[in-house]
């Protein structure tokens, strides 16, 4: 059995090898010299372009929220962005800095998650801090709540733990402050020592708001500047 | 791989005595090859294969390395990648071959002599190889018929030396045993007529 087949020798037409030389020729590789100028100024006008929008996003989003104040999505989880920049440099108050973030915004995780993990004290808390927490009026002149609430707190301590947490005027003796927003069971009530001595999510996160009473930390600021800051922050 | 030759150097350069040197050297046996093949259309035989096959290598040339031994397998494998390409063409819109008899006599269409002649003589190891399966009737086409060594078989084929080899050694036993079984029957047949 002998499956081998003679090979003919094919002579090719002149007319294809024409074509295939000519498709060899056009496949070559073309040496890629320098860019053209006029490439050069797309690639950088290109570039120039996607930079302009990028600083115009950014201006845009910074602009946002100082220029016109959005408002509130639901009335009782955010409060306008001004009341509470305004709370949060109350009287007592002493670094407005640290506690600006956490103690107005309703978006902070920590706060929201605290009012909706919260037993129902802790619920009516976060909404109680939303919405008094951007009243500075109302903390400034109720300092006696604060006072009467606090186990041996004074007035002005009382009212500058709970600004300073940003959580509520009730907030007496700022134990709670920031930390375990529970202003309304606090008040009249003693349960708020209980409460602070659990676990605090906040728990070293604000120093200035976690001062106690009792021991009158020294994150206070003394009460005689106290009147000061108070107008002070409400111009910031 | 090893690195280009002369011929496959200036064949990439577009140079037209290459091409030429190179179809003399392939283009007899890739055309021997494809008409041991099942086209599966058959309005495209061997002969378009083959050419489509030539000019899909000079376009890709710049893609290929190796010498021009190396250049027989590759060729190949385009070659069997249009073929699969016509088949599968060929299956979807299905044609057939009309009798042009029939046209001649309508007058319609012109007579032209067709190589069906020249590949009579071959006729017999299409037949022969048409009872293998796709890859043993490929390997056998490629080792026995056209003369490929294995590592060119392979490279045609898209398989491993070792599935070339074993192949082929398959092929050639199931081919044996047709043709044994053949002789038998022609043998009986023949003795019945005696008779």
């Amino acid at each position: 059995m002998n499956l081998r087949t003679p090979i003919p020798t094919l002579e090719p037409d002149d007319a294809f090898v024409a074509r295939l030389s000519a498709l060899a020729a056009a496949g070559a590789p073309v040496a890629t010299g320098r860019r053209s100028p006029v490439s050069a100024w797309r690639v950088t006008l290109a570039a120039a372009g996607v930079a302009a929008i990028l600083v115009g996003v950014a201006w845009l989003a910074g602009l946002s929220p100082t220029g016109s104040p959005q408002p509130a999505p639901g009335p009782a989880t955010s409060p306008p962005a001004p009341e509470s920049t305004t709370s949060s440099g109350s009287p007592g108050f002493s670094n407005p800095g640290t506690s600006g973030p956490g103690a107005f915004d309703p978006a902070v995780p920590g706060v929201a998650s605290t009012a909706s993990t919260q037993p129902p004290a802790g619920q009516s808390s976060g909404q109680h801090s939303g919405q008094h927490s951007g009243q500075p009026g109302r903390h400034a002149g109720e300092p006696g709540k604060g006072a009467g609430h606090s186990a041996g707190a004074t007035p002005g301590q009382g009212a500058g733990n709970s600004n300073g947490a940003g959580s509520t005027s009730g907030n007496a003796g700022g134990n709670n402050a920031g930390g375990n927003p529970d202003p309304g069971k606090s008040q009249g009530k003693n349960k708020d020592k209980d409460k602070d001595r659990g676990p605090n999510a906040h728990a070293g996160d604000h120093p200035n708001e976690h001062a106690t009473t009792k021991s009158n930390n020294g994150n206070h600021s003394p009460p005689g500047p106290k009147p000061d800051r108070g107008p002070r922050s409400r111009v910031d | 791989m090893a690195g280009d030759d002369e011929l496959i150097t200036l064949a990439k350069r577009g140079d037209s005595e290459a091409w030429r040197a190179l179809y003399r050297a392939h283009a007899g046996r890739l055309l021997v090859w494809l008409s041991t093949r099942p086209t599966g259309d058959s309005s495209e035989g061997a002969d378009d294969l083959a050419a489509q096959a030539w000019l899909t290598a000079a376009e890709r040339i710049h893609g290929f390395t190796g010498t021009s031994d190396d250049f027989a397998g590759w060729l190949f494998g385009i070659a069997r990648n249009h073929g699969a390409n016509t088949r599968r063409r060929g299956q979807r819109r299905q044609t057939h071959p009309t009798d042009l008899g029939v046209a001649d006599e309508l007058g319609t269409l012109p007579s032209v002599p067709g190589p069906e002649a020249s590949y009579a003589a071959d006729d017999w190891i299409v037949r022969a190889l048409s009872v293998l399966p796709e890859r043993e009737r490929d390997v056998v086409g490629c080792r026995e018929v056209v003369g490929l060594d294995v590592a060119t078989t392979a490279a045609a084929l898209g398989i491993s030396a070792v599935a070339v080899r074993v192949a082929h050694h398959r092929g050639l036993k199931r081919l044996r045993s047709v043709l044994d079984d053949g002789q038998a029957q022609d043998g009986s047949s023949a003795r019945s007529l005696s008779r």
